[in-house]
């Protein structure tokens, strides 16, 4: 100890040689968020043995569920890949832009009909003009017939508040909301737009949610 | 200072003793062997270490088939691997590639980018043998317990997963 730790306790300041130690910050409590269609979700994937695409950042948790359920979890987080720097190109004009060749020469390659669903999260309502349509139709191409596919959709875009989030599933019926990485929201999907987005689709099932949240699952 | 070709790490059997491969090693080809091994360097083949551990630097670049008993990710792998029990990816590990093992640890941050696959030992083993990594269809085994810390790491297995501490050498 010390010679100033010795004194300062002496005289009643400083911690004693028992309190030096960092008091460990409770756990910060979770943000859960009730999810109807996660539960629809989860009622579709209930036969173990089938492939599941997560298009959003790595989760521990999301893997542990999923592999929990006796599944091979397929993991892309489409959104980085797509911020990566050496796909902000310029056109011939010079004008920027994205290079959407190189995007898919590199991501989303499954075989056809490989996959028996996906979690989207709302990675569609910030990913860029350009790869939103050909993800979409590589996720329909890979997508087993009867499989499913469950994304998230902003009702609104309320600017900063409007935050990118991550999403990890905390049981068949809940989702615990996390900071995401500082992507910006692109657009706003209204009903119309999700279902034409998704046509070909058998069904697209919407849930609306109480916060700014809406959810599709959507079967092909 | 470069490599190119075939090298095996001796070794009677599987001991607690690791060989060092730093920062400054680049390897083209192929390493086994019958010891653990940290590698801090770059790599394009393939390591196969079967019954050992092999630690991946927080500077290691592999484009590599990776095979070992246990294996922990702190840097890049460009490859499939493959554990016969434990896979460990650090907050700074990357994987891209096919993960096939039958126990998974992954740490808050760290990135997968590839295909999760827990089997049974058994299962592993034989895939381990198989010329190619072929897609795998079959049903995979539930893991026996999961658990998550408070800062998001997960673990799936009952034992606690491996901790080998990382030695790297200054560049030759």
């Amino acid at each position: 100890m010390g010679a100033v730790t010795a004194i300062s306790r002496w005289f009643g300041k400083g911690p004693s040689p028992n309190e030096n130690r960092t008091p460990t910050p409770a756990a910060a409590p979770k943000q859960l968020r009730r999810s109807s269609g996660l539960i629809e979700f989860t009622q579709a994937i209930d036969t173990p043995g089938l492939s599941i695409l997560d298009l959003g950042p790595t989760s521990p948790t999301n893997i542990a569920y999923l592999t929990g359920l006796g599944h091979k979890v397929y993991n892309e987080d489409v959104l980085s890949e797509a911020a990566l720097p050496e796909l902000q190109i310029k056109d011939k004009e010079g004008k920027p832009c994205f290079d959407l060749e190189s995007y898919l020469k590199h991501n989303l390659r499954y075989e056809p009909q490989s996959i028996n669903a996906v979690l989207g999260w709302t990675v569609l309502d910030f990913l860029p003009e350009p790869i939103v349509k050909p993800l979409v139709e590589r996720l329909m191409t890979a997508l087993r017939p009867g499989g499913v596919v469950l994304a998230f959709f902003h009702d609104k875009d309320e600017g900063p508040a409007t935050q990118y989030q991550r999403y990890q599933i905390n049981d068949q019926n809940t989702v615990e909301i996390r900071p995401g990485k500082p992507f910006t929201l692109q657009r706003v999907f209204n009903t119309r737009h999700v279902e034409n987005l998704f046509q070909g689709s058998r069904s697209c099932k919407f849930f609306l949610g109480t916060d700014n949240l809406r959810e599709v699952l959507v079967k092909r | 200072m470069s490599y190119t070709g075939v090298a095996s790490i001796p070794g009677a059997a599987a001991t607690t003793q690791s060989f060092t491969l730093g920062k400054g090693i680049k390897v083209r080809g192929e390493i086994s062997g019958s010891e653990n091994l940290n590698f801090d360097g770059e790599l394009e083949g393939s390591i196969d270490l079967s019954g050992n551990t092999l630690v991946i630097g927080p500077n290691a670049k592999m484009k590599a088939n990776v095979t070992a008993r246990h294996i922990v990710v702190h840097g890049r792998v460009e490859g499939n691997m493959t554990a016969l029990e434990l896979v460990d990816i650090r907050t700074t590990g990357s994987v891209y590639g096919e993960l096939v093992t039958t126990r998974l640890n992954v740490e808050d941050g760290a990135m997968i980018k590839g295909t999760v696959n827990l089997r049974r030992e058994g299962q592993v083993a034989a895939q381990s043998q198989s010329a190619q990594a072929a897609q795998l269809t079959a049903p995979t085994a539930p893991a026996e317990e999961r658990t998550i810390s408070p800062d998001g790491q997960l673990t799936i297995g009952s034992q606690t997963p491996v901790s080998i501490p990382v030695t790297v050498k200054p560049n030759i």
